[in-house]
């Protein structure tokens, strides 16, 4: 994960467009990786480049430190990638990826695809949630207000998502593998 | 089993992306294309001249807060048009059929067998609440116009774990839902206690009278139309009037148990 810092405190003013700069050099890669993990992979720059697009024309909403900078343009995004996709619920899926990398151990393996297709039954809702801090590594007043929820629904939703995903686990017969789980010898 | 964040970690369909992507040539022609054009550009014209010469201040949290300000400004002109404050109850006949088209859109998703527990009206917008048997609440936001309804949003949330005092309520907070577009809405639902006889929300200045039956509560109104997320939900004053007459008025927050 990504540590984000405070964007340079530096004595005087700044002008909007070098602050924006900065926000787009820290950013970009953590949009680009947002969009990727609920759209096609191929398409991500795009989303991302809408996003910071409307970023720039909303200048003055940005916020000055960097961690929120980071989750207001995941909450464009996110608005940005609702709309491609019709979702009339306010849920996007979060996918997995095509091949797992994981080690060469058998058990390793399995484990990885008990828990890949555990997570294809998981509610969206619920999926959102855990993305946003396990992949997005947002805080959780942050993975709120992508969310647009307040920070004590979303602690309690994580904490109903992880029992969720506990639980497809728990009732998910033993790995058979039938995902498309690529065993990666010698890489770990 | 447990779950480490090293297994969900390989599960990520980003993990691969690199880190300086911002590097490559497509992120610096990005960059460049957008910050060609001068900022701001379609901020409604009141508004622009404030903007003249803006410098911002890193870290002056003031700078920030105003900027949201900006982003909350309630408009119901701009979305819902003809939304109301004040709901209409619903017919029998008008709960039946509403009620209905909510069960079948959301049980056709995720079969749960909700009930319907409410239903109101906010001029040509229906908005229902079903509860779920696992506890679940699931709304719907239709407009009523269209010969066979047209969902304009809804969503999930629950369960609801405590019953609410007799003056007091539970709730999920406020969510947000929208059409999959530009149209936004705010929604808050929830659980009355047996002394509570009216709920009105302070919307930037408008009362937004609440629905209250058999227990249960909603309201909702339009959201700014925008792609620009203000930084957490809204959080607005509920004043809370008793059968004996008396009112109080606490943040919807306070009411807060259980938001899935």
């Amino acid at each position: 994960m990504k540590h984000v810092r405070g964007l340079r405190h530096e004595p005087g003013v700044r002008e909007p467009r070098e602050l924006f700069v900065e926000v787009f050099e820290a950013t970009y890669v953590d949009v680009v990786r947002f969009a990727a993990r609920r759209i096609d992979p191929g398409r991500a720059e795009d989303i991302a480049a809408e996003a910071f697009a409307v970023a720039w024309r909303r200048l003055d909403a940005l916020p000055l430190e960097l961690g929120q900078a980071r989750a207001w343009l995941f909450g464009i995004a996110r608005k940005l990638l609702l709309a491609h996709h019709r979702q009339a619920n306010g849920m996007l899926l979060v996918q997995l990826a095509d091949e797992v990398g994981v080690d060469g151990h058998q058990e390793s393996v399995a484990g990885i695809a008990d828990l890949a297709a555990a997570w294809q039954r998981l509610q969206p809702v619920h999926q959102e949630s855990i993305s946003l801090t396990a992949w997005d590594g947002l805080t959780g007043a942050e993975a709120a207000a992508v969310l647009g929820i307040s920070p004590v629904a979303y602690r309690i939703r994580l904490t109903r998502a992880r029992k969720a995903l506990r639980a497809l686990l728990d009732s998910t017969p033993p790995a058979t593998l039938n995902r498309r789980a690529t065993a990666r010898e010698g890489t770990q | 089993m447990m779950i480490s964040t090293t297994d969900l970690s390989r599960l990520d369909p980003a993990r691969a992306i690199p880190d300086d992507l911002v590097n490559e040539p497509r992120a610096r022609a990005t960059l460049a294309e957008i910050t060609s054009t001068p900022p701001v550009q379609d901020l409604p014209t009141q508004r622009r001249g404030s903007r003249t010469g803006l410098r911002l201040a890193a870290g002056i949290a003031a700078a920030s807060i105003g900027a949201l300000a900006l982003t909350q400004v309630f408009s119901p002109s701009s979305a819902y048009a003809s939304w109301t404050a004040v709901p209409r109850p619903a017919s029998a006949a008008e709960s039946a059929r509403w009620g209905s088209w909510c069960q079948q859109m959301h049980n056709d998703a995720t079969p749960r067998g909700y009930q319907v527990r409410l239903v109101e009206l906010r001029g040509p917008y229906a908005y229902v609440v079903l509860g779920g048997s696992d506890g679940y609440e699931a709304t719907c936001l239709i407009t009523q116009e269209k010969a066979d309804g047209n969902h304009e949003a809804g969503g999930f949330s629950g369960p609801l774990p405590q019953q609410p005092t007799s003056e007091g309520l539970v709730t999920n907070s406020v969510r947000e839902v929208n059409d999959g577009g530009s149209k936004s809405a705010f929604e808050v639902t929830g659980r009355a206690g047996a002394d509570v006889a009216a709920l009105v929300f302070d919307i930037d200045g408008t009362e937004v009278k609440a629905t209250l039956d058999n227990g249960h509560f909603a309201a909702w109104w339009p959201a700014p139309a925008s792609l620009f997320p203000k930084w957490g939900p809204p959080n607005p004053n509920v004043t809370i009037t008793l059968t004996d007459g008396t009112s109080y008025t606490q943040r919807i927050q306070a009411f807060d148990v259980s938001p899935l």
